[in-house]
């Protein structure tokens, strides 16, 4: 018997270590690969000098804006006129108006808390100047978000309803969702040209693929039961879907607008690199200029405003589930304080002040009705009944019409109110310049930056960037290709050898190489801090409560806004650009090893601990183990974030194919551009295809998926 | 000695179970607690003593508290009061490194979901109390393949737990238990997952290893069958009280409660009574009584010598192993020993 288990052992050990000494001769190959080579590897020159993709891109622009250029024209301009239109209502309007357009509504779905915040938004955008820029921001998301719900439902109703559109989706939506954002601006720009509507359309586009998702997820996860009974009745398919269907995921359908809402955001902020107005221009020219004060200004305008949208969307969404209306009661301040008689006596004006409004609205809406259902009942009797019924159930949402009547009319006719009060402005940007600027002088600050850039450049990025540039682009092809192989199978191995060719033959390897080396440094900082911060969180639940409400905030914001806080304390550079990676990437990992961690079963543990394991045996031996394919999926996803944010380092001095996707669009040379964010994509893809496969073939190892 | 003994334990699950103990050791009754501060009683003034080599079993319904006591006794859980003597040493004086100490070398749990690990084949699994023993990987191999071979899964070492079958993972979670050779086993509703078949199987596997290894078991079960079958002695828990302690044959016969005698009103009694239980003495049975004779041996069951009785409408003389007459059986005493009272 002991000879048996020796053999299991020697087999199981053996195969370990093979595997090992594979790994370790591909890299020991890769190192003298690497140091033979004189410089950086490059492609045949002859292929590169025949497969001109940048030029055929260039002609192909060209031919299609000589030919088809009136097309798209048409509908640029339809779409212009509209933006202007909205533009100039928004810019135009007397600032109080545009305040109750925004604050109502928001105090309507998520009662006062969320109206107080609302308030104060309008008032920093007014106060620190960004009036326009933030309005122009709005005005662009509004029109996308309204195109994109508009599409995207339709789309979402078709995938539901036919099992052959949604296959056809299904890959189409996976793709798009892998796509770094940046990347919709170009053919936008390629056809539209500069400025808002091009926006509007790679906005539109980029963000759609989560409301034609949760529609159709929300439609087909309706219950069998439901169904069966509305079909006993005689509903017809039609009757079915708009009377059943449609209304019971309305639900998931406003979780898919406000994802909507969250990336049209981040894309609009964006899209001031093809001419689009907006905060993120102003963002963008404050950071050329290294104004620390007026970029921090314009991130916390983004900052508040995604805020504001996202829990505006959110509680929109509840407003549709239909809470318990006890739970409205307590509505300023945390429900959990219900049981102290300090916050009750405080809550009480407010409810008394709420009920009376109430009243107030429901009667001003009741008089309406009457008044409708006497006029219409002169023509038609229960068409009147139905009018009648139709305005006094929203007793809200008519007054706050009157409401912005009643300003504009004031405004019109009485007197002029104009633009936000000069008095009430408070700017902020000199004292966060200086604030900043007292840090940076600070030696202990200095030498502290001055380390950490010296520490990652030489030890981390110099190094690799080296190693990856030098080793011959055949030997990584092969590399990828085989972990490819190993992975997925052959047909994947297959495709990364094609794509990482057209990389090559692109002219931009070691761009390529140079990105890649970024990202990787980026992960493995992300990794080193995230993975310790996860274990702390999934042990400490207060720790974790406080944790999850800043990720929460840091997912919120759009890449932008990553940028300026580093530009602040570490200037520009490729060692500020990783660690703005660094910072944008990190929440998944960190929230992946804490959850994977406190998702292994109670059970498990306990078995540990009743067999005399410690507390670092028992996560050692066993939690971390379980807890390795939600790590990786949550590595897939830094991955992922990491080469999406390759693409706004630039501009604090990041390189490689962020940097060609940058110098492209500046010099209007699509091709270029193009080339390069084409090379991102396809090397955001391989990895993620790898490790995605990785991962399952760990679950099915598991068990954890049948 | 006893080998493990419970002296006056209370447990409380709230957020301050002490401000309640009070309360609990004045009378409240559980609802009354959980109305009144939100705390649910889970142990109410739990004593017992179980002698070593003995299979005690605990029985009672889900939320009876049977799980939450076996959790004590290796302290997975804490008591809210009480204490619990382990071959003479109080559990709850030990520091964080003698629990753990004594976890590793004096107890070892069956679960009831098995909780095997699903990363680590059988032969890890089975090896990982070792493991944690700190014993070196080629003892620990051998040890576990021993204890595998023992409970029939030899050729499986190198398979997931995924890759079996219901009954084969209790069984190694059986082995996992047994390999660190601990003279206590703590067995969680082992057996409750299994299906009926597989079930009976692996009850006698276990009356079989342990005519074996005498060790001292401590096994929760929500089956009255499987309780009668396996205890020695049995212990019936309801709402976190103990309310009887006793040999199967005497909880059947003198159930203390009305929630005892619920229990087992539905049992096979001719499955569990054995004839010495029965019968009356020689003194007291008449000679009428002593005509029509067959004769049965006191261990037996009065289900293996009942379809005789019915067809030659005989009475029954008790013997021993020696063939000493010990007593008399007749219609009379069956009819009151297997009518539901």
């Amino acid at each position: 018997m002991a000879t048996r288990t020796d053999l299991i052992d020697k087999s199981n050990q053996s195969k370990n270590i093979i595997t090992y000494v594979i790994i370790g001769v591909v890299f020991l190959v890769a190192l003298w690969l690497s140091t033979q080579s004189e410089g950086p590897s490059k492609f045949p020159k002859e292929v590169t000098d025949k497969f001109t993709f940048t030029a055929w891109v260039n002609d192909g622009e060209d031919y299609l804006k000589k030919n088809y250029r009136w097309v798209t024209k048409i509908i640029a301009s339809y779409i212009k006129e509209t933006y202007y239109f909205l533009e100039d209502f928004l810019l135009e309007s007397p600032w109080i108006l545009i305040a109750a357009i925004i604050v109502i509504p928001c105090i309507i779905a998520g009662g006062l808390r969320l109206g107080i915040y609302s308030s104060f938004v309008v008032y920093f955008w007014g106060a620190t100047g960004m009036w326009e820029p933030s309005l122009q921001t709005v005005a662009l998301m509004g029109l996308s978000v309204l195109l994109c719900v508009f599409f995207g439902f339709i789309l979402g109703v078709l995938c539901s309803q036919s099992n052959r559109f949604e296959n056809f989706m299904k890959p189409v939506l996976d793709t798009m969702q892998v796509m770094p954002a940046f990347v919709y601006l170009f053919p936008a720009l390629f056809f539209f040209g500069i400025g808002g509507a091009p926006a509007i359309l790679a906005t539109m586009i980029y963000a759609m693929p989560p409301i034609i998702r949760l529609t159709n997820t929300g439609i087909r996860q309706v219950p069998a039961q439901t169904i069966e009974s509305a079909t006993s009745f005689g509903s017809s398919k039609l009757q079915l879907l708009f009377k059943i269907k449609i209304p019971l995921s309305l639900p998931s359908i406003m979780m898919g607008i406000n994802q909507v809402i969250m990336m049209a955001l981040a894309l609009v902020v964006l899209a001031c690199f093809i001419g689009a107005e907006g905060i993120g221009g102003q963002v963008w020219q404050a950071i050329r200029r290294l104004d620390v004060g007026w970029a921090m200004e314009g991130g916390l305008c983004i900052l508040f405003m995604a805020i504001m949208f996202d829990r505006f969307s959110l509680a929109f969404s509840k407003d549709v589930e239909r809470l318990p209306s006890d739970v409205q009661r307590f509505y300023l301040l945390p429900q959990s304080w219900e049981k102290y008689q300090i916050a009750k006596i405080l809550e009480m004006p407010l409810s008394f002040g709420n009920k009376i409004l109430k009243i107030i609205c429901q009667t001003v809406t009741s008089a309406i009705a009457i008044v409708f259902r006497f006029l219409v009942s002169i023509f038609n009797k229960s068409t009147a009944e139905n009018i009648g019924e139709f305005i006094s159930k929203r007793y809200y949402v008519i007054p706050y019409f009157l409401v912005l009547f009643l300003i504009a009319f004031i405004d019109h006719y009485f007197l002029e109110i104009g633009t936000f009060p000069k008095e009430w402005k408070l700017s902020i940007r000199q004292p966060i310049t200086n604030a900043v600027e007292s840090l940076t002088v600070n030696p202990g600050f200095i030498s502290f930056a001055k380390g950490l850039r010296a520490f990652v450049y030489l030890n981390l990025l110099r190094p690799l960037d080296v190693f990856l540039t030098q080793i011959p682009w055949w030997y990584t092809l092969a590399v990828f290709s085989a972990l490819g192989y190993v992975t997925v199978g052959i047909r994947f191995a297959i495709i990364t050898a094609v794509l990482l060719l057209f990389i090559g033959a692109c002219g931009i390897w070691t761009q390529s190489m140079i990105t890649l080396s970024s990202v990787l440094v980026s992960v493995v900082l992300c990794f080193v801090i995230g993975v310790p911060l996860g274990i702390i969180a999934s042990y400490n639940e207060r720790f974790r409560n406080i944790q999850n409400v800043v990720l929460d905030a840091m997912q919120t914001l759009p890449y932008f806004c990553y940028l300026i806080p580093v530009l602040m304390f570490f200037g520009g550079g490729t060692v500020s650009a990783v660690l703005a990676t660094v910072i944008y990437s990190i929440p998944p990992i960190i929230r992946l090893t804490s959850l994977g961690l406190t998702q292994v079963s109670g059970t498990y543990s306990e078995v540990s601990r009743s067999f005399g394991g410690t507390l670092i045996q028992t996560l050692n031996k066993v939690k971390f183990p379980l807890a390795i394919p939600s790590l990786v999926i949550g590595f897939n996803q830094t991955v992922i974030m990491a080469f999406a944010m390759q693409i706004v380092t630039p501009l604090i001095g990041g390189k490689g194919l962020g940097l060609e996707v940058f110098n492209g669009l500046a010099r209007s040379d699509t091709g270029r551009g193009l080339a390069a964010g084409i090379g991102i994509v396809l090397l955001a893809i391989i990895i993620d295809r790898i490790t995605l496969a990785w991962t399952k073939k760990q679950r099915e190892a598991l068990g954890l998926i049948s | 000695m006893s080998k493990i003994e419970i002296n006056n334990v209370f447990k409380i699950f709230g957020p301050k179970p002490s401000s309640v103990l009070q309360m609990v050791k004045d009378g409240s009754s559980k609802e009354e607690i959980l109305e009144k501060t939100g705390h649910t009683v889970g142990l109410d003034n739990v004593t017992l003593k179980i002698n070593e080599g003995e299979t005690f079993v605990c029985m009672g319904l889900s939320g009876s508290g049977k799980s939450t006591l076996i959790r004590h006794l290796n302290r997975l859980i804490d008591p809210t009061d009480g204490e619990i003597l382990i071959e003479g040493t109080n559990v709850m004086s030990l520091k964080k490194e003698e629990l753990i100490d004594f976890r590793r070398h004096k107890m070892s749990m069956v679960f009831q979901r098995f909780g095997l690990f699903p990363h680590k084949t059988v032969l890890q699994n089975v090896g990982y109390g070792l493991e944690m023993q700190g014993v070196e990987l080629e003892k620990r191999n051998n040890v576990s393949m021993e204890k595998i071979e023992s409970v029939g899964l030899t050729g499986f070492e190198n398979q997931f737990p995924n890759q079996l079958s219901g009954g084969m993972q209790q069984r190694v979670g059986l082995a996992r238990a047994l390999a660190t050779d601990t003279d206590i086993m703590l067995m969680d509703e082992a057996f409750s997952a299994l299906d009926p078949l597989i079930r009976s199987d692996m009850q006698k596997q276990l009356l079989a290893l342990q005519s074996e290894l005498k060790k001292t078991i401590v096994f929760i079960t929500h089956d009255l069958d499987e309780s009668l079958k396996l205890g020695d002695h049995i212990g019936i828990l309801n709402a976190g009280k103990l309310v009887q302690v006793g040999t199967p044959v005497d909880i059947i016969m003198n159930p203390a409660d009305d929630y005892v005698e619920a229990f087992v009103k539905d049992v096979n009694r001719a499955k569990v009574i054995k004839a010495k239980i029965i019968m009356k003495s020689i003194n007291e049975t008449t000679n009428e009584e002593k005509n029509n004779l067959i004769k049965i041996h006191e261990d037996q069951f009065i289900e293996e010598f009942l379809p005789q009785v019915v067809c030659n409408n005989a009475n029954c003389e008790v013997v021993d192993k020696q063939g000493n007459v010990k007593g008399y059986i007749t219609n009379k005493e069956l009819q009151h020993s297997l009518s539901k009272s």
